[in-house]
C-alpha cells in the first residue's frame, strides 16, 4: 500500500497507543547508494515481526536505524517516547544497553568467559552489582534450560546450547525490544525450533517486542507479522496485524 | 582497509627482525671486540721475572697507570741494551733514555697543556704508537725509555724476554656483562618479534581456510604461511646487517674499561653474519609453520580451538633454584674464601637460570594474581580482562615480559652501581685530607727530595712529608697540622698510623712521638697541598714522578683518584652500558606491548564490536585493555625489582669477596623504573585509537 507520495507504508497497528516502535519517512545513504528510501514502520508493544528480504536489500540497514545502531540521513524513528534518531551515540548506546537486546547469527559470545558470566555483562554494563547480577543470570538460564551449565566456556557448549546462552544475555535486562538477526540460521532444524519455541515463549511472557531478520520461512512463521524490504523499500506485509 | 593492515603486519615483522639481528651482530662484535683488544693491548702489562738482569734477551720493564685529569695513562718504561733481539710491539726498537712512543691520543693531549703538567714527564718524542697495538682511538698509552739505573732503582721493574698476547685475568668479567647485557637487550627483541608474527592471526586464519574452501591441501597452506615468513624474515634480516653497519661507528663510541672501539674491531665474520640471517629464518619459519600447523585450519576456520593450559607451580622451581644457588654462591665464597671453585661462573650459570626462571614463573604469578583480582571483580570490564587472563595467562604474561625483564635488568645494574656511587664520593672534614692534596709514596729508592723546588711550583701551597723510622711513621706536628689532622698531641713530631687517602678519619690515628728529628729517616710519602685546580695538581704530579720516585709502585693521587681507582672497572662498564641497553630493551618491550595490545583488539574485533553495539561504551573496553596489562605488570614488576637487587648484591659480594656491598640505587634508576611504567601506559593509551575505531558499531557488521 502507497500513500500519495508513493513511499511504501504500512497500515498496521489499530491505535498509536499500542505502538512502541515507529519509523517515518527514514532515509539511509552509503555513498552513491540508497540503502533506504522512505520506510514508514509502525511496529505494535509486545509484537513479534519477522523482517525478510533478499541480500542487498536494505533489512540490516532498517534495523540498524530502528536498533539506534546508526542515525537515518532523513526521517525519524521513535521507541516509546523516545526519538532514537535525535540522540547523540553515548545516548543510543544508553539506550541500547537498557532499552533493547540482541541476539546476533554466530560469535557473539565472550570465549573467555562461562555462559553465566556472559549473561551478566549487560547487568553490570548497566551498573548492577556482581552479585545480583549473576543471580538473575542464574535465573535466565534456568529458564533457557541450561540450568548446569553455567560454568562452561562458550567452546564447550554445543550450536543451539550457546545460542540460548546468548538469548539469556539479550533477556536478562528486561529489555522492551529484542532485534534477532537470523538466531537460527547457523543451527540444524531441530535446535532452530528449540530454540524459537522457548524465544518466543519467553518474550510472550514478558511482553517483550521482538525484531527478526531471516531468511528461513520457518522461522518467520512464528511471527505475528512478516514485511518484506526490497530495494529499500517495504514491499510485503503478511501476517497478523 | 584489510590490505593495509597485512602490509603493516608484515612490516612489523621486516622491523622486528631488523632491530633483533642488528643488535645481535653489535653485541656478538662488542663481545669480540673486547677480546681482540684486550690482546692487542696486553702488551701493556707484559709478565716477567723480578730482579731480573738487562742483556740483549731480557728488557728491564716498569707498568705505570699515569693520570692525567681525570684520564688514565697507560706507561711502559723500557731499559734496553743497543744490541737488544726483543720486538717491542707496534715499534722498530726501544726508546733511548730520555725519548718515547705515544699513542695518537696521547700526543693531542700533551700538545694541548703546558708541558709541565704532563709532557715533562715523558721527554722526547721519537714516534707514534700504531693502531694495532691499542685498545682504542682514544686510549692514552706510550712507551717510554729509561736507564738501567732508573729500573733496577724501583721495586715493581719486571726482566721480560718477550711479549705474548694475553687476556687480562678481569676480561671473563666483561664477557659475563657482555652475557648480562646481551640477555636484557635480546629478549625484549624475540618477544617483539613473536608478537608481532602473532599480529593479525584471525585475519590469516580467514585468509587460510579461505584457501582451503577453495581446494588447497593442509601442506599447501602450510608452505604458503612458511614462505611469507621466509620473505619478511629474510628481508628483516637484510635489513638488520645495514642497521648493525649503519650504527657500528655509534656503537664504537662507547666506552668500556676507559677506552672506545675502533669500527673495525666491532666487525663481525662474514661467516656469522650468514648463520644469524639463516638461523633467523629457519627459526621464524618452523615457529610460523608449527603454529599453522596445529591450528588445523580447515574450510570453515580453524578446527582447533587454542586453548592454553594452566601454567602449574613447578614454574616457580627454576626461579627458586637459581636465587638459592647466586645467594648460596655468594655466601659460600666469602666464607669459605680459599675454597677453588669458580665463584663467577656459579653466578653467571645461576643468573642466566633465575632469569629463566623468572620468564618461567611469569605466567604463574600471573594466574595466581588473575584468581584473587577475578574474585573481587565488579565490573563487566573486570570480568572481562580477568577472565581472558584466566584462560591465557602465557599470552598475557607475555605482552609484558620485556618490561618486566627490563626492570629486573635495569634493578641488576643499578645495583651494582651503588658501590660506584658510594666510592666516588669524596667527603672533606676535619681529620681528612683537603681534596687538592696529591700523596705521592714510592721514596723508598730514594731519601730525598727537593720541597723547596716542589713548593715553588705554580698552585702548590705546602709540601708535608712522612717519614718511616725502624717502628713507626712519623710527621712533623707542623705538617700535621697542614694535613688537617685533628686531636694533635703536643709534641715536636707525632706517629701517624692509617692511609693519608682514607674517606674516615676514624681510620687514622695519631699519638706523640719520641722522634726528635728526621736527619737520616727514610721518605715514607711526599704530600703536595695544592690550590685544589687540575693545572696545579698535574704540575705537581709530573714533577713528583721526575723525581726519581717508583712510579711503577705508586703513582701520585688525590683522594678522590684514589677512590676511583678502587672501583670495579666491570662495574664502571655496568654503569654506562647498563642504562643505555636497559633503555633500548625498554623502549623495545613497550612497542612489544602496544603491539600485542592491539593485536588482542583486533583478534576480538567482532566479538567486542558486538558488545559495543549492545550498548557497551567504549572506555569500557579501554578498561579491558588496561586491566589486562596492569594484572601481569603488577604481579610480576614487584618481584622483578626484588630479585634484580637480590642479584645486584651477590655479583657484588660474590665477585668481590664480600669487599662490596649494596647500598640506595641513585636517581637514575627511579627514573629507569618511572619511565617504564610511564611506558606500559604509554604503550596501553596507543592502543585507544585502535579501539575505537576497530570496535565502532558502523563498522560492525550485523549481519
Amino acid at each position: 500500500m502507497s500513500n500519495m507520495n508513493g513511499v511504501s507504508t504500512l497500515s498496521e497497528a489499530s491505535t498509536t497507543t499500542d505502538v512502541l516502535i515507529s519509523a517515518r519517512g527514514v532515509r539511509k545513504s552509503f555513498g552513491q547508494t540508497e540503502a533506504l528510501r522512505g520506510i514508514d514502520l509502525d511496529i505494535r508493544r509486545g509484537e513479534v515481526l519477522a523482517v525478510m528480504g533478499p541480500s542487498g536489500s536494505g533489512k540490516s540497514t532498517l534495523l540498524h536505524c530502528l536498533a539506534g545502531v546508526i542515525v537515518p540521513d532523513a526521517g525519524t524513528v521513535t521507541i516509546g517516547d523516545t526519538v532514537v534518531s535525535g540522540l547523540d551515540e553515548p545516548g543510543r548506546a544508553r539506550l541500547r544497553l537498557t532499552e533493547l537486546g540482541f541476539v546476533f547469527q554466530f560469535g557473539q559470545l565472550l570465549p573467555d568467559l562461562t555462559a553465566l558470566d556472559n549473561v551478566s555483562i549487560p547487568l553490570l554494563l548497566a551498573g548492577m552489582k556482581r552479585r545480583d547480577a549473576l543471580g538473575i543470570a542464574r535465573d535466565w538460564l534456568g529458564r533457557l534450560g541450561l540450568t548446569g551449565l553455567g560454568r562452561k566456556l562458550p567452546g564447550e557448549l554445543s550450536g543451539g546450547e550457546a545460542q540460548r546462552v546468548a538469548i539469556a544475555r539479550a533477556l536478562a535486562p528486561a529489555p522492551k525490544v529484542l532485534f534477532a538477526d537470523e538466531p537460527t540460521g547457523s543451527l540444524d532444524s531441530l535446535a532452530s525450533e528449540n530454540v524459537m519455541s522457548m524465544l518466543l515463549g519467553l518474550v510472550r511472557e514478558s511482553g517483550t517486542t521482538v525484531v527478526i531478520i531471516t531468511h528461513d520461512p520457518r522461522t518467520a512463521a512464528y511471527a505475528d507479522r512478516e514485511i518484506i524490504v526490497r530495494d529499500g523499500t517495504l514491499s510485503g506485509v503478511a501476517g497478523v496485524q | 582497509m584489510g590490505s593495509r593492515r597485512s602490509w603493516g603486519r608484515l612490516a612489523g615483522i621486516v622491523a622486528g627482525v631488523a632491530v633483533g639481528v642488528a643488535l645481535f651482530l653489535l653485541l656478538f662484535g662488542a663481545a669480540g671486540a673486547l677480546q681482540e683488544r684486550s690482546l692487542r693491548s696486553s702488551w701493556l702489562n707484559p709478565s716477567g721475572e723480578q730482579e731480573a738482569t738487562l742483556s740483549d734477551s731480557t728488557l728491564l720493564i716498569s707498568s705505570v697507570t699515569d693520570r692525567h685529569d681525570g684520564a688514565t695513562i697507560f706507561r711502559l718504561d723500557v731499559a734496553a741494551t743497543p744490541g737488544s733481539t726483543v720486538a717491542i710491539p707496534g715499534i722498530p726498537s726501544a726508546p733511548d733514555p730520555g725519548d718515547y712512543y705515544a699513542s695518537p691520543a696521547l700526543i693531542e693531549r700533551i700538545a694541548s697543556v703546558p708541558a709541565d703538567q704532563l709532557g715533562d714527564r715523558f721527554g722526547t718524542l721519537v714516534g707514534m704508537l700504531p693502531d694495532s697495538v691499542l685498545m682504542g682511538p682514544d686510549s692514552l698509552a706510550a712507551i717510554v725509555g729509561q736507564t738501567e739505573e732508573t729500573l733496577d732503582s724501583r721495586w715493581s721493574t719486571l726482566g721480560v724476554t718477550e711479549f705474548t698476547p694475553e687476556l687480562f685475568g678481569g676480561n671473563t668479567n666483561y664477557q659475563i656483562v657482555a652475557v648480562i647485557g646481551a640477555i636484557a637487550v635480546l629478549f625484549p627483541v624475540l618477544l617483539l618479534v613473536s608478537i608481532v608474527t602473532g599480529l593479525g592471526a584471525a585475519e590469516r586464519r580467514e585468509r587460510f581456510s579461505t584457501l582451503r574452501l577453495i581446494g588447497a591441501s593442509p601442506r599447501m597452506v602450510i608452505r604458503i604461511a612458511a614462505i611469507e615468513t621466509v620473505a619478511t624474515s629474510l628481508v628483516g634480516g637484510l635489513v638488520g646487517i645495514g642497521l648493525a653497519a649503519l650504527f657500528a661507528p655509534l656503537a664504537a663510541t662507547l666506552s668500556i674499561d676507559g677506552s672506545t672501539f675502533f669500527v673495525a674491531d666491532l666487525a663481525v665474520p662474514p661467516l656469522v653474519i650468514a648463520l644469524t640471517v639463516v638461523l633467523t629464518v629457519v627459526a621464524s619459519t618452523f615457529v610460523a609453520a608449527r603454529k599453522v600447523a596445529r591450528a588445523g585450519i580447515g574450510p570453515l576456520g580453524a578446527t582447533r580451538q587454542q586453548i592454553e593450559r594452566a601454567p602449574r607451580a613447578w614454574r616457580l622451581l627454576p626461579l627458586v633454584f637459581g636465587l638459592v644457588v647466586m645467594v648460596g654462591s655468594s655466601v659460600v665464597s666469602q666464607l669459605l674464601p680459599d675454597l677453588s671453585v669458580r665463584v663467577d661462573l656459579l653466578i653467571l650459570g645461576s643468573f642466566v637460570v633465575l632469569t629463566v626462571g623468572l620468564m618461567l614463573s611469569g605466567p604463574y604469578l600471573t594466574l595466581v594474581a588473575a584468581r584473587i583480582v577475578a574474585g573481587r571483580a565488579s565490573t563487566a570490564a573486570g570480568v572481562i580482562a580477568t577472565n581472558r587472563i584466566l584462560r591465557a595467562p602465557g599470552s598475557i604474561f607475555r605482552s609484558v615480559s620485556g618490561l618486566v625483564i627490563a626492570v629486573f635488568m635495569v634493578s641488576v645494574f643499578a645495583g651494582a652501581a651503588t658501590t660506584l656511587a658510594a666510592d666516588a664520593a669524596v667527603s672533606e672534614g676535619p681529620g681528612l685530607l683537603p681534596a687538592g692534596a696529591l700523596v705521592a709514596h714510592g721514596y723508598e729508592t730514594s731519601s730525598t727530595v727537593d720541597v723547596v723546588e716542589l713548593e715553588g711550583i705554580d698552585g702548590v701551597r705546602d709540601v708535608a712529608v712522612m717519614y718511616f723510622t725502624d717502628t713507626s711513621s712519623v710527621l712533623s706536628a707542623r705538617d700535621a697540622q697542614l694535613l688537617g689532622l685533628a686531636d694533635l698531641p703536643d709534641t715536636a713530631f707525632v706517629d701517624f698510623s692509617g692511609n693519608f687517602l682514607a674517606s674516615n678519619p676514624d681510620q687514622i690515628s695519631i699519638s706523640p712521638s719520641s722522634v726528635t728529628t728526621v736527619e737520616g729517616l727514610t721518605i715514607g710519602a711526599v704530600i703536595a697541598l695544592t690550590d685544589g685546580s687540575s693545572a696545579a695538581i698535574e704540575r705537581a704530579r709530573t714533577w713528583i714522578e721526575s723525581s726519581g720516585t717508583d712510579i711503577g709502585m705508586f703513582i701520585p693521587l688525590t683522594r678522590a683518584e684514589d677512590a676511583a681507582a678502587y672501583q670495579l672497572t666491570m662495574v664502571n662498564s655496568f654503569a654506562t652500558l647498563a642504562y643505555l641497553g636497559v633503555g633500548i630493551a625498554t623502549l623495545i618491550a613497550g612497542v612489544s606491548l602496544a603491539v600485542s595490545a592491539v593485536a588482542a583488539v583486533l583478534d576480538r574485533r567482532r566479538v567486542l564490536g558486538l558488545l559495543r553495539l549492545i550498548g557497551m561504551p567504549v572506555a569500557s573496553v579501554r578498561r579491558i585493555v588496561v586491566f589486562e596489562a596492569a594484572v601481569p605488570l603488577l604481579a610480576v614488576m614487584a618481584l622483578s625489582i626484588a630479585l634484580g637487587l637480590i642479584s645486584a648484591w651477590v655479583i657484588l659480594t660474590g665477585l668481590t669477596g664480600g669487599g662490596r656491598t649494596l647500598g640506595w640505587p641513585d636517581e637514575r634508576y627511579y627514573v629507569a623504573i618511572g619511565s617504564s611504567i610511564l611506558l606500559a601506559l604509554a604503550a596501553v593509551a596507543s592502543t585507544f585509537g585502535t579501539i575505537r575505531r576497530s570496535t565502532a558499531v558502523t563498522s560492525t557488521r550485523f549481519e
